[in-house]
């Protein structure tokens, strides 16, 4: 399964992406982490696996494409991806509170996003 | 004053100081009244000092004619010439004299007597008069009152009470004496008060109706408005599902695209859970071990890592410490801040 980032991304729809843009976001990466458990989530953080390792390389350019149409990504935060997922998923969330080395994974995850997305 | 004089003075009294009729009229004829009495009391004044007048002359007269008659005897005559005066009687020329003086008291007398006489019906015509005039100024003012009093009946007549209105009246008249005080006694006043009982009947059934009619009008508005409100709330409520759906489109979008990107994926590795923390506010887990648990607080799922040693749960905030120890070891950490 594959996305095309233009069918959501057309030339009508780039101006509501980018005010969706943490929207958007939200919705990749909680589908990301659906069906993650907190002992598969710890192993990530333990062996320093990073997010943008489990997608492919066609799927990563595809992902720069949409960074560009939506704009800048300085709301990408360790505390913005907590409270994203804060509802849907609780013990991961609570993972990245009480936790600090996957608090601290979590932070660079965000940079390395925002470094590749820029 | 004319009549005609009297109405148009009246008149204009009326039209200037915007006086009640009766409050005029009653001024009108004590005015009157006293005007009367000052004439009357002129006139007889005139009267009695003219006919004092003619008495003091008379007696003047009297009294001149005594003098001449004493002076006729006091100085004898002097006559020259020859004259012939007849049989001069002085003797009885004084009797007369004395007689007509003692006539004239007499007379004065008599008109005294008379002027009193006049004076004294003048006061009582005059008593009369007034009494006529308070007399008529009282059945004025119970004319209005009558008129009133049936005014305040016609107003009273549907507020239920005038039933009892009418017995009240009836028995201050009895007690005036105007009436006999059995009431029930007359067949028109009893024809009266069932005429008016079924007059209040048919009031008190209309303001019923009234109220029937302005209860369902109520009722129907009232169900009107809830129908309004109930189709206002469920616009709203379109609105709003609207609304979430149109927020909730980014995440679907996004979702749509994690989808894409994650393609399959193996199931994950399910979590060890735990047991509630211990009232105490640790937790007691193996050694490396990652958990999930409920929050006893919030009962929302909260987790700990292999190496954490404090656990905070998302929904509340509360911290837990991590017990690390093996279940049969020493007692759990103290917890942490």
């Amino acid at each position: 399964m594959s996305f095309d980032v233009d069918k959501y991304t057309g030339p009508l729809m780039r101006g509501v992406a980018s005010v969706f843009a943490p929207g958007i976001l939200k919705g990749v990466m909680l589908e990301h982490l659906r069906g993650v458990s907190v002992k598969e989530l710890s192993k990530w953080i333990m062996e320093g696996r990073g997010l943008l390792d489990q997608v492919g390389q066609t799927e990563r350019e595809k992902l720069r494409k949409l960074a560009g149409k939506i704009g800048g990504l300085e709301w990408l935060t360790a505390d913005w991806a907590i409270n994203a997922v804060r509802k849907e998923y609780p013990a991961l969330a609570s993972l990245f509170l009480g936790w600090p080395e996957a608090r601290a994974w979590l932070e660079s995850q965000a940079l390395a996003i925002k470094k590749e997305l820029s | 004053m004319p009549k005609k004089d009297f109405l148009l003075t009246l008149g204009d009294r009326l039209a200037e100081g915007g006086e009640t009729p009766d409050v005029a009229l009653k001024d009108r004829i004590a005015q009157k009244k006293k005007a009367e009495i000052d004439r009357q009391d002129e006139l007889e004044k005139a009267e009695h000092e003219a006919k004092m007048a003619e008495l003091e002359k008379k007696k003047k007269e009297a009294a001149a004619n005594a003098s001449k008659a004493e002076e006729r005897t006091e100085n004898p005559f002097q006559v020259k010439g020859q004259i012939n005066v007849g049989n001069i009687d002085l003797q009885a020329e004084r009797e007369e004299t004395r007689r007509q003086a003692v006539e004239a008291q007499q007379a004065m007398a008599n008109e005294m007597e008379k002027q009193r006489q006049e004076a004294q019906l003048l006061r009582e015509q005059l008593a009369q008069e007034k009494m006529e005039g308070l007399k008529n100024t009282l059945l004025t003012q119970l004319n209005q009152q009558n008129q009133q009093l049936s005014n305040l009946i016609n107003s009273q007549a549907s507020k239920g009470s005038i039933v009892d209105q009418i017995k009240a009246m009836k028995a201050t008249a009895a007690e005036l004496g105007l009436v006999d005080g059995n009431a029930g006694s007359s067949a028109s006043l009893q024809v009266e008060l069932k005429r008016l009982e079924f007059e209040l009947e048919d009031r008190r059934h209309a303001h019923e109706m009234e109220i029937l009619r302005l209860t369902d009008e109520r009722e129907y508005n009232r169900k009107k408005l809830d129908l309004e409100d109930k189709r206002l709330e469920a616009e709203l409520e379109e609105k709003r599902k609207s609304r979430e759906q149109l927020a909730q489109a980014p995440l679907m979008i996004g979702q749509a695209i994690g989808q894409a990107m994650k393609g399959g994926g193996e199931p994950a590795a399910p979590t060890n859970i735990i047991n509630a923390p211990a009232p105490s506010g640790h937790i007691d887990a193996p050694p490396g071990e990652a958990g999930e648990l409920e929050c006893p607080g919030c009962q929302t799922t909260m987790s700990f890592g292999p190496t954490q040693k404090l656990a905070v749960c998302p929904g509340c905030d509360a911290r837990f410490t991590v017990n690390r120890a093996a279940p049969q070891g020493p007692p759990a950490a103290e917890e942490e801040e």
